[in-house]
Parts: C-alpha cells; sequence; structure tokens
C-alpha cells in the first residue's frame, strides 16, 4: 500500500462553479487503477461524475487526463505512473459537462458521416433493429470511439472544424475496406482542407490511442492514396 | 472563439493558439517535430524578408553591395548566421520526413526519422560553423 | 487553391522539395564552391550565365510560393471561416507577387 495524492478536477455550472481542485490522499495498491480510486472517492462524495463502464479498456468511455496525458482510467494503473502524486482532469477539446465528464456529440458528429459500415449483418436479430435517433448500428473494428485521439490533436485544439484523427482513420478504413460503401463520397469527404491535409503529422492521436488504431498512420494512407489518385488522373 | 467551441471554464480554458502550437511537455516526438517545423517556418518568413531587403544593396552599386558584405562579416552575425543554417537544415529534412510520412513511407518510423533529422542538421550545422568561422 | 487542400498540400511539398535541392545549390554556390560569390563583381558575372538566371528564378518563386503558402496554413489552424480564408489567400497571394517582382527588380537592376 502506498499513499498518493488525487488532485480532481471538480466543476458543475452553476455548482462547483468557478472550477477547482480536490485534493484527496489514499491508499494505494499495485493492482488498483484511477478509475478504481474515483470510485473509491465516489463513496464519501456522491456528487463526484465521471463516465464508465467495463472496467478493462474495451467500452472507451472512461477517458480523462491523468497528469496531463490522455488515457483510460481503468487501464491506468496508479503505481505504474511513477509518481505518488496524480492529477485528474477532463479531456481536452471537447465541451465540459460536468467534473471529469466531456460532451461526445462534437466526437460523434465528425465520426458518424463516415457511416462505417463493418458490420457483422448476422450480429442482429430483424426484431433487434435499431431506433429511430441511432439509425443503425455501425462500429470501426478497433476504435472505442473513446475521444482520446481528439483529445490529443494539437491542430483540433486550435481548429475545431477539422474532421479529426478518429473520423479520417475510419474514412481510410472504409477506403482500405469499402464492403459495398460509397469510396468517392467518402474520398470528397476527406479530401479538403478540413479533412486528411490539416493534419501535421505530430502523431499525437497514435500515442494515446489506446487500441493501436494508429489514427496517424491511417490519415497517411489517405493522404497517399489521394495523391497517387491525382497522378493516375494525370496521366 | 475557440473557449466558446469547447465551453471551457477558466483554468482549463484553452490556451492562445500559438501557446499551444509550441506546449510540448507531456507531449511525443511528433509534436515536438510539429512545433519545431512550424517556429523554423516562421524563422524563415522572417527571414526571407529581411534577406530581400538586404540584398537592395545590388541596386546600389559594387559600393553598397561590397560594404554590406563586409557588414556581415562581423563574428556575431555569423555566429547568427550558423543558427539560420541549422534552422533551414532542420526545416529543409524535416519537411522531406513529412512528405515521406504523407506518401505513406516509414509512418511508424517517423520517431527514428525525427532522431535522424535532429542528428544531422546538429552535424551540418557544425561543418558549416567550421567552414564559416574558418 | 482554396478549395482543394490536396492541390495546396501537394505544391507546398514540390516546392518544398525544389527548394531543399535549390537551397543546397545556393549555399554552397554562394559561400563554398571556387570561394564563394562574395563580391558585387561575382555577382554578376555568376548571373550573366542564362541558366543560372533562369534557375535563380525558379527559386525565387518558388521560395516565395512556399513561404506565403506556408503562412496561409498557419493561419488555417485558427479555425478561421471560409470567407477569413479567402481574403487571407488573396492577401497573401498579393503579397507575393509583390515580392516576386521585388526580387525581379533586383535582378533587372543588376543585369
Amino acid at each position: 500500500m502506498t499513499e498518493v495524492t488525487f488532485k480532481i478536477f471538480r466543476y458543475k455550472p452553476g455548482v462547483i462553479d468557478p472550477p477547482r481542485y480536490d485534493t484527496f490522499k489514499i491508499e494505494v495498491d499495485e493492482q488498483m487503477s484511477v478509475l478504481d480510486v474515483l470510485e473509491k472517492l465516489r463513496i464519501n462524495d456522491e456528487t463526484l461524475t465521471y463516465r464508465h463502464s467495463c472496467h478493462h479498456g474495451s467500452c472507451g468511455t472512461c477517458g480523462m487526463l491523468v497528469n496531463g496525458k490522455e488515457v483510460l482510467a481503468c487501464v491506468a494503473n496508479v503505481l505504474a505512473l511513477g509518481t505518488t502524486e496524480v492529477t485528474v482532469e477532463p479531456l481536452r477539446n471537447a465541451p465540459l459537462v460536468s467534473d471529469l465528464v466531456v460532451s461526445m456529440e462534437p466526437f460523434f458528429n465528425k465520426y458518424a458521416p463516415v457511416e462505417m459500415p463493418l458490420i457483422r449483418q448476422s450480429e442482429y436479430l430483424p426484431e433487434g433493429k435499431p431506433s429511430e435517433e441511432v439509425g443503425s448500428y455501425t462500429r470501426y473494428e478497433s476504435c472505442l470511439e473513446c475521444g482520446l485521439c481528439l483529445s490529443a490533436c494539437p491542430v483540433v485544439a486550435t481548429d475545431p472544424a477539422y474532421l479529426g484523427p478518429a473520423a479520417l482513420a475510419a474514412a481510410a478504413r472504409v477506403v482500405q475496406e469499402p464492403r459495398g460503401q460509397d469510396v468517392p463520397a467518402i474520398l470528397q469527404m476527406v479530401d479538403n482542407a478540413e479533412g486528411c491535409w490539416r493534419c501535421h503529422s505530430a502523431m499525437e492521436c497514435s500515442e494515446v490511442c489506446p487500441n493501436d488504431v494508429d489514427p496517424g498512420s491511417m490519415i497517411m494512407y489517405l493522404r497517399q492514396h489521394l495523391i497517387s489518385d491525382k497522378l493516375k488522373h494525370l496521366f | 472563439m475557440l473557449a466558446e467551441e469547447y465551453k471551457r471554464p477558466e483554468p482549463l480554458l484553452p490556451k492562445k493558439n500559438w501557446e499551444r502550437w509550441f506546449s510540448v511537455t507531456k507531449k511525443g516526438v511528433g509534436a515536438w517535430a510539429f512545433a519545431l517545423h512550424r517556429l523554423t517556418g516562421i524563422l524563415l518568413v522572417l527571414y526571407l524578408f529581411l534577406h530581400f531587403y538586404v540584398l537592395r544593396t545590388l541596386t546600389q552599386g559594387a559600393a553598397a553591395y561590397d560594404n554590406m558584405v563586409q557588414f556581415m562579416e562581423s563574428p556575431i552575425l555569423i555566429l547568427l548566421e550558423v543558427g539560420l543554417v541549422a534552422v533551414i537544415i532542420y526545416h529543409g529534412l524535416n519537411g522531406l520526413r513529412l512528405m515521406l510520412m504523407a506518401l505513406n513511407i516509414g509512418v511508424r518510423q517517423h520517431k527514428i526519422m525525427f532522431w535522424t533529422v535532429i542528428v544531422l542538421t546538429v552535424f551540418v550545422s557544425l561543418i558549416a560553423a567550421i567552414l564559416m568561422f574558418h | 487553391m482554396a478549395q482543394r487542400g490536396s492541390l495546396a498540400w501537394l505544391w507546398q511539398a514540390l516546392t518544398g522539395l525544389l527548394l531543399v535541392i535549390l537551397l543546397t545549390l545556393h549555399m554552397i554556390v554562394n559561400h563554398f564552391a571556387a570561394g564563394g560569390l562574395l563580391t558585387y563583381q561575382d555577382i554578376i558575372q555568376y548571373l550573366s550565365n542564362p541558366i543560372v538566371l533562369v534557375i535563380e528564378i525558379l527559386f525565387l518563386a518558388s521560395v516565395i510560393f512556399h513561404a506565403m503558402a506556408g503562412i496561409r496554413a498557419l493561419v488555417l489552424d485558427f479555425g478561421v471561416s471560409k470567407s477569413t480564408d479567402r481574403s487571407v489567400t488573396w492577401g497573401l497571394s498579393i503579397i507575393g507577387v509583390l515580392v516576386f517582382a521585388y526580387g525581379l527588380w533586383l535582378f533587372v537592376s543588376i543585369l
């Protein structure tokens, strides 16, 4: 057991406003993740809000900044951070909802238009039709849709209109394996100044991606694809 | 405008854009490469204008130009020029790195490529420094 | 240029590549090869070769394009609107042309 000091960002519009950092000292064993600590703290203060679900890095809901780096809190081992002072903050580049919760709306607004077709048709029974608002169940295999890449991207940080790593990686995946999807339409969507050409190859997205989607490489794939397409049309 | 877009309250309010471009603490090698590329790019544009301005002496005849060249031989200016060489070499080599990456070549090796760029920049600048002070 | 991101990028990459080559030449010729071009007389002699003149003008054009497109990329990263982008692109194009004209004037004045 090691005593670790946790500094946790708190903000609730109108309630904890202006925002502040709450400091807690807590005994941590070598099994505990940042999410485990948050759950322990929540026993004493149930106003602390954060998102989580699966506890094993597959749902992608508990993305946050731990000591300034984007991680999934459930798989971020506290002692492996190598420090006894841990700061926990919400993800960057997204509207703040409450405490450690950010709105994923901008993420999905950019992500949804790609319409990932990679869905096993047999997965859903006919009666399991998605509700009208959902439209269809779609998912890009490796991507957890956690939004860490958007938080880490230096371009999203200054240009909210930029499509961003997750959507571009999804688009690249469609181009690689269309499965009946309209590839030219997808290419047109990414082939502009707010698409794959806005990227500055800082590769921060790939750095933080918890599931090796490697969005940076996918963006480079799109570029190479578009350039060779253009060159082919030239001759 | 950005603060509105991301609706963040005070301490986490986004920094100014230029601060964000150059804030590389806790970031990976790629972010350093980007920040350096941008910084050297801005410096080079400024230098380009300065260079053109200084070259106006070409229109004022041989004496004016040769005077200017003589003035440029002061050790401080030569030192600055060594810095300029480093900036140029970095921007050029990293530009090649970015180009290779966009052609989907060596993307996963981008960190090794960055360190190669740095080593080459230092090496070439040192050679230039030796030649220039010689 | 403002429309298709790929063309803007491709031009930036091509001029960049050209600059790596031409700037290396520029540095070697001006400073190292055969003692360099250190006097007014050297430069006049150097530029009297028409091939050199063509290369130098190409160099001038690509360095100005690359610089202006670089500034535009910087401005775009501020998340500016389409109309701001358009005026910035126009403004930079005009500056670019003026600087190019100035560069040409430098050449003409010493020939």
